[in-house]
């Protein structure tokens, strides 16, 4: 029963990973944060998966009946933990780029995103929490409304008025850089 | 970047998609997470907060469970030699002393009801039983005051056997005294100063029929 656990895990494991990293990079700001953080999601996940027998076997847990909800709601909670137990301030300083930050992301990022998209990235970075939120998963994720909607349990209409405001937000944030 | 359409904004997100983690990082991080046996390191701190993590959880599945039965059993242990202590002494130590004297309240209480003729010969026997027994067991006084109360007829008390007499005697000033220790009503007061009296005038069935029929 474990190693089908850990077959199915192993799926879900392949399916998020990237997604779920990419949501912890853009809120963290640095690659080693993001893996160090997006370890600890998975670790929590894997726990209360194989805890709960899965929801694939019939297990008792109707939490993790989305796997995607569930791992996405871990991620939110460890980088609010990330930031508690660091006493760092979500947003960085409006002069402070990544490459200043951290010298090991800035090669990172140097390598795989243009300049245009590393002052999206810092954009992101400011932007209200929810915001963030909704606009990672639906622009870069493709998560349809509803999906966001049931996962922060709030209606679908406000879900779009925050994704307008978000994205209002954002491209202030981007004329004014 | 002064200037930029929503749709030139959404593009510019949708290309964030290529962020993604190290090949390598993922598939020792899925490997770590998923085997039972640790193998090889993703990251220093990583590891050692697994390290910390397995020890808190052995510590939590064997250590404290142990010690949690351990106290447990030193927990039934004090409560049973507690509980043992305070069991009536007929109960925990039937000397063979004790047996004969439960024998000899039941041969009594037989002999009572049943109105043998012998019924003398059985309070004798009683009471030769409780000189030889130390009983410190309110129960157990209280059976040998019901049994003797329920003995047809109070001449008992002019029986030529001093064991007889003190019998009684005991036995009522045992009831007198626990009756001294309670709280009483007005009634119980009035039968508890009788039975006083009763006893001062070395009438001691009178006054155990008088305690036990009111008791």
């Amino acid at each position: 029963m474990t190693d089908s656990l850990s077959e199915q895990f192993g799926q879900i494991y392949d399916q998020y990973i990237d997604k779920i990293y990419r949501f912890v990079y853009l809120k963290v700001g640095s690659r080693e944060m993001a893996e160090d953080v997006t370890s600890k999601v998975f670790l929590k996940g894997w726990e209360s998966y194989s805890a709960q027998g899965g929801p694939a076997l019939g297990g008792q847990n109707s939490v993790i009946k989305n796997p995607g909800a569930f791992l996405y709601q871990i991620a939110r909670n460890a980088v609010v933990d990330h930031y508690r137990e660091k006493g760092r301030t979500k947003v960085v300083s409006a002069d402070a780029s990544p490459e200043i930050a951290d010298p090991e992301t800035s090669a990172h990022d140097m390598a795989v995103l243009s300049a245009d998209i590393n002052v999206i990235k810092q954009a992101i970075n400011k932007l209200e929490k929810d915001h963030q939120d909704i606009i990672i998963w639906h622009y870069l994720e493709d998560m349809p409304i509803a999906d966001i909607a049931e996962l922060l349990n709030k209606p679908a209409g406000t879900v779009r008025v925050m994704l307008h405001r978000g994205l209002k937000e954002l491209k202030g944030i981007i004329q004014e850089a | 970047m002064t200037k930029i359409t929503q749709k030139k904004l959404i593009e510019s997100l949708s290309q964030l998609k290529e962020i993604k983690p190290r090949a390598d990082w993922a598939s020792l991080l899925k490997s770590q997470i998923l085997a039972e046996k640790k193998t090889e390191p993703v990251k220093a701190n990583f590891v050692v907060r697994n390290f910390i993590r397995n020890l808190k959880l052995e510590i939590g599945n064997s250590f404290s469970r142990k010690l949690a039965y351990s106290f447990a059993a030193i927990l039934l242990l004090i409560i049973g030699a507690v509980g043992f202590d305070r069991l009536p002494a007929a109960l925990t130590v039937q000397t063979p002393l004790v047996v004969d004297l439960n024998t000899k309240i039941n041969d009594l209480a037989i002999a009572t009801k049943s109105g043998s003729d012998d019924i003398n010969i059985k309070v004798s026997a009683l009471a030769q039983s409780l000189k030889n027994t130390s009983v410190k067991d309110p129960q157990t006084m209280k059976q040998i005051a019901k049994t003797l109360a329920d003995v047809p007829g109070t001449d008992l008390t002019a029986n030529q056997d001093p064991d007889v007499k003190d019998l009684y005697q005991t036995v009522v000033q045992n009831q007198i005294t626990d009756l001294q220790k309670t709280t009483l009503t007005e009634n119980q007061k009035n039968i508890l100063k009788q039975a006083e009296e009763l006893y001062a005038q070395g009438k001691y069935a009178d006054a155990l029929i008088l305690l036990m029929g009111n008791n």
